[in-house]
């Protein structure tokens, strides 16, 4: 009975409700196609309401408070288009690769790091085996260590002597360099490859 | 579809052992502590695993989905009747907060658009954060783990929380774990709202949601997938409840001040310094009354610190040591030589901290509120939230004064500083909206919003 009678009320609302429906719509339309028209909205509604608030106060404690609330919102809704324009600009340049080790591999290349020979040193460096990266005069930051710690896990980094590890990379430093006696060598590139340790051979590098 | 999948089972089970933390500290099951109950299980949950990892078991995929569905079913079963699924409805000043709040939702969506998509970019998350992840898995114990990379003696919690993400992705994509950022700060937003509302009117609470989003100091570091973000979010949210205490005396408020602050220790070691310090002043801000209430701060203080305990222990015992000298910190001859760094430093902190822009002016806020609320209604509410900022500040200061960095100073301050104060920054501007949240308290807005919402509900009873 109350259903009905909730019903026909409604239908007689009808113009009310569609007219209401349309500006709702119309609003969302307009949001999505200019962003800024909602930051413009905001601030007389943050206004309004936040004044409203202070002003139905009366001690003074309670008007600082509202005006201290009143200026974080605004400092809130003032930077609400760049932060937007920063989330958007953000997703264009991150969502371009298509998997996350295309990601890796370019984050690697921007520090300067060869992406290939890590991929070409964790084919060949058994699971579980330690490794000690030995790098030239032309590297400048650890970024190459750090990057081939990362993709070769489980396999641990020994860092200070090349003596402590089972393996050793060759990073911008020919093999020959380093002073270590090796037993099996695999190169990628003249200064880029991995060499095994020859095991009881003296090690004083 | 399975990282999708993997994901929202994840976060399922930190909202479950997050409602679980809330009731062990006497807070109902509501609805409307969701983001609250997600920053309590996200380091919850982890911190669980770290202490099983402690124990010797790196826990799996199983083993935690198991342990939270057990959790889960004993949560729902002896809280049944304290279930609350309905959100809290109040009219007063309800247009301008759903609006705020609509806005702040369309924000976080894009947040967690991106971090979907976004690569590993900063240093320390692939030399440290996430490739300590990956050994938690893939070496399967944490002796193994703590070898990789530098810093050993930083705190688990981190590289647990990403090693979660990866066993229910089912692969190492590190784009994925940035989600669990993006996800933390948006329950952080939630939670403000939400604990605020409860103090005053929901748009303090919205307005909160709405500035902890947009906050540029936070805004960009949540990318970085590091962890200053969660520490800053669990000192945060443990700051606010240790001057809701001070403010209500509410036991539950005060438990979870511990449960916050045990969560910082286990995210950084300078969550342990920032626990210290609101302890310390929480402690010195009561002392005016009887002894037994200093000494109730400091001892929620001291339990938090005792929660991360095993992981002092378990370090100890595998030889590995903090990298700054902690015990020579404390000899005025050592003190002395490195004094003059002490100006260096605490300009660079402050040139951070005390950008308007990027804090929404929270120190010079929260020194004019702290006046205000001295002057008008609670001394020690007032000592409380001046003195935390700036005991942290002076104790982080003290840190970087007594450290040797090989790489000087300078390229300490310039690599870190931006980061390590984010903590202190979110700090004041969650006592900033504490603050206005007593001035335009309950029976304030009562007063004001009587002709337009009706009455108010009381506190216990949302």
């Amino acid at each position: 009975m109350q259903r009905a009678a909730a019903a026909i009320r409604g239908r007689s609302k009808w113009p009310e409700l569609a007219l209401g429906a349309s500006v709702a719509s119309a609003a969302v339309l307009a949001s999505m196609l200019w962003w800024e028209v909602v930051v413009w909205v905001l601030w007389p509604v943050a206004v309004v309401s936040v004044g409203r608030h202070v002003l139905a106060r009366r001690a003074p404690a309670e008007l600082v408070a509202g005006a201290a609330l009143l200026f974080v919102v605004f400092a809130a809704i003032r930077v609400l288009p760049d932060a937007v324009h920063k989330q958007a600009a953000r997703y264009r340049a991150d969502s371009r690769f298509s998997s996350f080790e295309q990601a890796e591999a370019f984050e690697q290349s921007d520090w300067g790091v060869n992406a290939d020979f890590i991929v070409f040193v964790r084919r060949h460096l058994p699971r579980g085996d330690t490794f000690h990266v030995a790098t030239g005069p032309t590297v400048a930051t650890s970024a190459p260590q750090s990057w081939l710690q990362f993709e070769l896990v489980p396999n641990i980094e020994q860092w200070g002597s090349p003596c402590s590890a089972r393996w050793v990379v060759f990073y911008a430093k020919p093999v020959t360099e380093l002073g270590v006696e090796l037993d099996r060598v695999h190169t990628f590139l003249p200064g880029y490859g991995l060499g095994r340790r020859r095991i009881g051979a003296p090690c004083t590098s | 579809m399975h990282v999708l999948i993997g994901l929202a089972a994840l976060n399922l089970f930190f909202l479950v052992w997050g409602y679980a933390l809330l009731a062990a500290a006497r807070r109902g099951i509501r609805l409307a502590d969701c983001g609250l109950a997600f920053c309590a299980g996200i380091g919850g949950l982890s911190t669980l695993a770290c202490l099983a990892a402690v124990a010797g078991h790196v826990p799996g995929t199983i083993f935690v989905s198991v342990a939270s569905l057990l959790a889960g079913a004993a949560l729902v079963y002896s809280r049944r009747r304290l279930l609350r699924l309905r959100l809290p409805v109040r009219s007063g000043a309800a247009l301008p907060a759903v609006l705020l709040g609509l806005v702040a939702a369309c924000y976080a969506a894009l947040l967690l658009r991106d971090a979907y998509v976004r690569p590993l970019v900063e240093w320390d998350a692939w030399a440290i954060w996430t490739a300590r992840a990956k050994a938690l898995v893939t070496i399967g114990q944490l002796g193994g783990a703590t070898s990789v990379g530098p810093e050993p003696a930083y705190p688990p919690l981190v590289p647990m929380m990403q090693s979660l993400v990866f066993r229910f992705v089912g692969s190492f994509n590190s784009q994925v774990v940035h989600v669990e950022y993006a996800l933390l700060v948006i329950a952080f937003a939630a939670a403000m709202w939400r604990l605020l509302a409860e103090r005053s009117t929901a748009i303090v609470g919205a307005a909160a949601a709405f500035a902890v989003l947009m906050l540029p100091a936070l805004e960009t570091n949540v990318p970085d997938a590091q962890a200053d973000v969660p520490l800053a979010v669990f000192a945060a949210l443990a700051a606010f409840f240790l001057a809701d205490w001070i403010a209500d005396r509410d036991r539950s408020s005060l438990a979870l001040f511990a449960v916050f602050g045990a969560l910082a220790g286990w995210t950084k070691n300078e969550g342990s310094m920032l626990v210290l310090a609101l302890g310390l002043i929480a402690a010195i801000a009561c002392a005016g009354r009887r002894w037994r209430t200093s000494m109730t701060a400091l001892l929620a203080a001291g339990a938090a610190l005792l929660a991360t305990a095993p992981w002092r222990v378990w370090t100890a015992r595998h030889g590995i040591h903090v990298d700054t000298p902690l015990s020579s910190g404390l000899h005025p001859g050592y003190l002395r030589d490195r004094l003059p760094r002490t100006g260096t430093i605490a300009d660079d902190f402050w040139q951070h901290l005390g950008d308007a822009h990027a804090w929404f002016a929270a120190p010079y806020l929260l020194a004019v509120l702290s006046l205000v609320v001295f002057t008008s209604r609670s001394k020690r509410l007032a000592i409380f939230s001046a003195g935390a900022p700036i005991l942290a500040f002076a104790l982080f200061v003290w840190a970087y004064m007594i450290r040797n960095d090989p790489l000087g100073l300078r390229w300490l301050l310039d690599t870190s500083t931006a980061r390590t104060t984010l903590s202190i920054g979110l700090v004041s501007l969650v006592l900033v909206f504490f603050q206005v949240a007593a001035l335009l308290g309950r029976e304030v807005a009562a007063r004001a919003l009587s002709a337009a919402s009706g009455p108010v509900q009381p506190r216990s009873s949302q």
